[in-house]
């Protein structure tokens, strides 16, 4: 029995072991994949600077979409900074998805909008009803459309926006999110220096702005987290960008445009049928089937990513939530991957087919599964008096370590490259939520994923959720 | 096992510290060098300004600007300082027309970025040349007019974009005998730069030279010649534009379409187009053109709307319909859908 | 009693350059690089030139000319932006109350001649 239990373990080693050592070196080809990209990046911004863009004619022109669901507190400061964003071709979409509160009233009021005639709405992508189409009599808000629909989900709303656009691209996020004044003159340069191959989705990092000073929808002052579980997030979403986003995007393998601020080409949104309403996960399923589209059509193309901080948003500040967010993002993950099966070692799709999908088969959605799979038999094999201990720890103790020096490389290159977090506490406070996150936030994480992946598996009905916000403090300015 | 482990382990501490040493390092080395320049900036601005507008309306020498910017840190055997200095005088000299321009140029001849944007051509790394190129250009060196030209069709793209400004900022309309030829691509973004330079500097079209290459090809080269066309409002050359609306590839389409969109046409003109609409394969940019043509007609083309409301596509349908209902012919739109609900009865 | 001034620019070397323009033509000036640094006394005050950008952070820059007039009294306001696309100018002079709009690269002597 023992020596049978013994060859199991030292399989089951073998197995973990495997995986564990392929997980750290895409993490390693990360590193080095996106410092080489960063770098580039940087030298390459010089040569196409936000004030050439802004000046210059004939590029292309931008709606920004943002879908708003009972907004009704900030939907009005929202909108203005929205407005505010410095673009000399751009439009803004809000679409009121059914809102309950007095959102469309605000809206009306503060911006004077009177109905259009919308008798001739066209609508390429279908979509919950449409009730009414606003824009403003005052001239200094032409730009600023509103949109009043019945219900139908986030993905739904963006929809809507997609048909009402009449410009080249499209930038989807959420009506709270903050967008720095120059994001689009940002994130529209991988557009004007497209080759060969065509740009069909254009992601930018997202950071966190819990307990930042903001002021009529600005971002004033960049601060760290009061809490923990928040600064950890912080940590999680730089190495996220910095090094996962950019090192995939240098090989073109990103798979995912964050939803919350993504661009994409309006005409092949179009052809592909804009989100899709059916899953949680909607922009990993969208960025995958332009994907697929652009294989099918045998055309040259690239997803890419712009590694700057452009959009600021409200990550959640209690356990509880933050459960329910990452419960929500593994059946997305889900729902996705199964809706894409077809994809997985199917070399008709090249390296999509090869390499990418099945890393998000295996290391994406295989990770919160390995994990608990490794902690039950770690119980096993203990019980059994099979593991090593003093070994264990000690190995254990080396891959934590390995796990801080990633994070701090991710954290130099955040602060070497961008002006967020200047100061010495600042860093030492993002560095210490860093190493104690495997113990205090990462056991949360894998269980708000495996919370997710249960539901799907057990077929049990869930959708977006609630995510009760604190919201951004805002203070007016002296003027 | 365990003492490789230890081993292991020291070596991701002695990482672990340096990557800490490092963060520490880059924080106060980027506080001071902010602040180094800032101040440079600072005395840039102010230094320039009195040039331009001396104080008490007396001449204010050269050497004062020169002097305090070698006080601020601006001196040769500090290079960074130098490049800094290179970019403030190039974005004064962007940012200014008409006498400040000459005078800035001429004040930039006296305090030169010792020759440091020549050597820069001989740099193997792509971006220190490029910029040895654009720094040339902006400071209108024409004497290094053929060192830059060969680098027209370098392989980096950043290279071969500033040759290709370059050539334009120096040859003006002369250098669209060597643009549409080029080994490679252009980028929207060269596009965009190359008819920007060529405006601001040369006005003046030279259409002989524009004529001469509607031969080409080169699917930029056409899209850069559409672009000309309508940054120099050409109205006698919109044929060419209009040649390109039903054309296979869906970019060409898409610039004729917007570059289209400057123009009144003449009758003739406006037939072509409406000839034209139905061959084009894309519905959105059939809705483009329609409404394009709407705008220019003083009346609907009844008969084109119609035909448009014939085609058995819904968003054109639509398109159409609206079109004629705003210009007053509801008759006409509600006549078209009792007939399609007519026609549904029956079937 | 000499003309009050007011300019509004973020670049700097622009904003210097404008200022010893400004002052040449005997105006007492004011010269700021962005709107958090107005204070209560330049509301107060009735410029006879205000000389601006429309790229501020947290503001539309139809919306900034709009709400300019009542924030700050002036009596003439000129639009100096990189911003200068013949688009945007149109939507800048709709707005109303801009006495002129100059895109960057700017021709000095354009608006010495307005001034004069």
């Amino acid at each position: 029995m023992t020596e049978f239990l013994q060859s199991i373990y030292v399989k089951i080693s073998w197995i973990f072991f495997v995986y564990g050592a392929l997980l750290l070196t895409v993490y390693f080809l990360g590193v080095i994949l996106s410092a080489r990209a960063v770098k580039r990046n940087k030298r390459r911004a010089r040569f196409l600077e936000v004030k050439d863009i802004v000046s210059a004619t004939d590029i292309p022109s931008v709606t920004l979409v943002a879908p708003a669901f009972n907004e009704g507190l900030t939907i009005v400061e929202n909108v203005k900074s929205l407005l505010s964003i410095q673009y000399p071709f751009y439009e803004l979409i809000v679409v009121n998805d059914g809102s309950k509160d007095n959102s469309m009233q605000l809206l009306i009021e503060e911006y004077k909008l009177k109905p259009i005639d919308s008798t001739f709405i066209v609508q390429p992508i279908p979509t919950a009803m449409v009730r009414a189409v606003y824009k403003s009599t005052e001239a200094q808000y032409k730009h600023l459309t509103i949109i009043d629909k019945n219900n139908g989900g986030r993905s739904d709303a963006i929809n809507c926006g997609i048909n009402f656009a009449t410009t080249e691209l499209v930038l989807c996020t959420d009506a709270d999110c903050i967008i720095e004044q120059d994001a689009i003159l940002k994130m529209v340069r991988p557009y004007l220096e497209e080759g060969d191959k065509e740009i069909i989705a254009c992601g930018g990092a997202i950071g966190v702005a819990n307990d930042s000073d903001i002021r009529e929808g600005i971002l004033k002052k960049l601060r760290v987290p009061k809490d923990l579980l928040t600064t950890t997030q912080v940590v999680e979403y730089i190495r996220a960008f910095l090094i996962g986003r950019m090192g995939w995007g240098e090989v073109n393998g990103l798979m995912l445009v964050s939803g919350a601020f993504g661009m994409y080409p309006r005409s092949r949104l179009l052809e592909v049928g804009g989100f899709n309403t059916k899953t949680v996960g909607e922009d990993l399923e969208l960025c995958i089937r332009l994907r697929v589209h652009m294989e099918k059509l045998k055309k040259a193309y690239k997803v890419v990513y712009v590694p700057e901080t452009l959009c600021w948003t409200e990550v959640p500040h209690s356990y509880n939530i933050f459960v329910k967010q990452r419960d929500r993002w593994a059946r997305g993950l889900w729902e996705t991957l199964k809706l894409h099966r077809y994809l997985f070692m199917n070399p008709r799709f090249g390296k999509m087919g090869m390499i990418f999908f099945p890393y998000w088969c295996f290391f994406e959605f295989g990770a919160p599964i390995i994990e608990f799979l490794g902690i039950v038999f770690m119980l096993i094999f203990g019980y059994y008096g099979l593991i090593d201990w003093p070994s264990a720890i000690l190995l254990f103790t080396a891959v934590y370590l390995l796990g801080c020096i990633f994070s701090s490389v991710a954290v130099f290159f955040y602060i070497l490259n961008f002006r967020h977090y200047s100061s010495a506490k600042e860093i030492a406070e993002l560095l210490l939520a860093a190493y104690l996150e495997p113990f205090l936030f990462h056991p949360v994480l894998v269980f708000g994923q495996l919370k997710g992946l249960y539901k799907k598996l057990f077929g049990i009905k869930s959708g977006w959720g609630n995510m009760t916000r604190k919201g951004f403090s805002t203070k007016p300015s002296a003027t | 096992m365990e003492e490789k482990l230890l081993l292991l382990i020291q070596v991701l501490i002695c990482i672990l510290v340096m990557v800490w040493f490092t963060i520490g390092f880059s924080l106060v080395y980027r506080k001071i060098r902010k602040s180094q320049l800032n101040r440079i900036e600072k005395t840039f601005s102010r230094e320039i300004a009195k040039f331009l507008y001396p104080p008490n309306g007396e001449e204010y020498h050269y050497l004062n600007v020169q002097r305090a910017l070698q006080a601020v840190g601006a001196k040769p055997s500090k290079r960074g300082n130098i490049q800094y200095l290179i970019d403030l005088m190039i974005r004064a000299q962007r940012s200014m027309l008409g006498t400040n321009y000459s005078k800035l140029r001429v004040l930039f001849g006296q305090i030169p970025p010792y020759g440091a944007s020549l050597s820069k051509l001989d740099s193997r790394k792509w971006y220190i040349k490029a910029r040895g190129i654009r720094e040339i250009y902006e400071m209108e060196q024409v004497q290094h007019i053929k060192e830059i030209t060969r680098e027209r069709n370098n392989p980096n793209i950043f290279v071969r974009r500033e040759a290709q400004i370059a050539m334009v900022v120096f040859l003006g309309w002369e250098s669209l005998r060597f643009l549409p030829y080029l080994k490679r691509d252009m980028t929207l973004w060269q596009q965009i730069k190359i008819v920007e330079k060529l405006f601001a500097l040369y006005p003046d079209a030279q259409i002989k030279y524009l004529k001469k290459t509607y031969g080409t090809q080169r699917p930029y080269a056409q899209e850069l010649l559409m672009r000309i066309i309508r940054k120099f409002n050409l109205f006698t050359e919109v044929d060419y534009i209009i040649d390109f609306l039903d054309h296979e590839s869906f970019d060409r389409r898409e610039t004729a379409i917007y570059c289209l969109s400057s123009f009144q046409l003449t009758q003739e003109q406006l037939q072509e187009v409406k000839n034209k609409f139905f061959k084009i394969p894309n519905t959105e940019q059939q809705v483009q053109l329609l409404q394009y043509v709407a705008r220019i007609s003083p009346e609907p083309d009844l008969e084109f709307c119609n035909q448009v409301l014939q085609s058995g596509n819904d968003i054109l349908e639509l398109s159409a319909a609206e079109v004629l209902w705003k210009s007053g012919h509801e008759e006409l739109v509600r006549e078209f859908y009792y007939s399609q609900y007519t026609l549904k009865e029956v079937i | 009693m000499a003309k009050t001034a007011l300019i509004i620019q973020q670049d700097l070397i622009l904003l210097q350059v404008l200022e010893r323009m400004i002052l040449t033509h005997q105006y007492r000036c004011k010269a700021i690089r962005a709107l958090d640094e107005l204070d209560i006394e330049d509301q107060d005050e009735n410029f006879d030139l205000i000389i601006s950008d429309i790229l501020f952070d947290g503001i539309a820059p139809l919306d900034y000319v709009h709400q300019l007039k009542e924030i700050i009294r002036h009596k003439s306001l000129l639009i100096i932006t990189s911003m200068g696309q013949k688009k945007v100018r149109q939507e800048i002079l709709d707005i109303g109350n801009v006495s002129g709009f100059f895109a960057i690269p700017l021709n000095f002597d354009k608006v010495e001649q307005m001034l004069s």
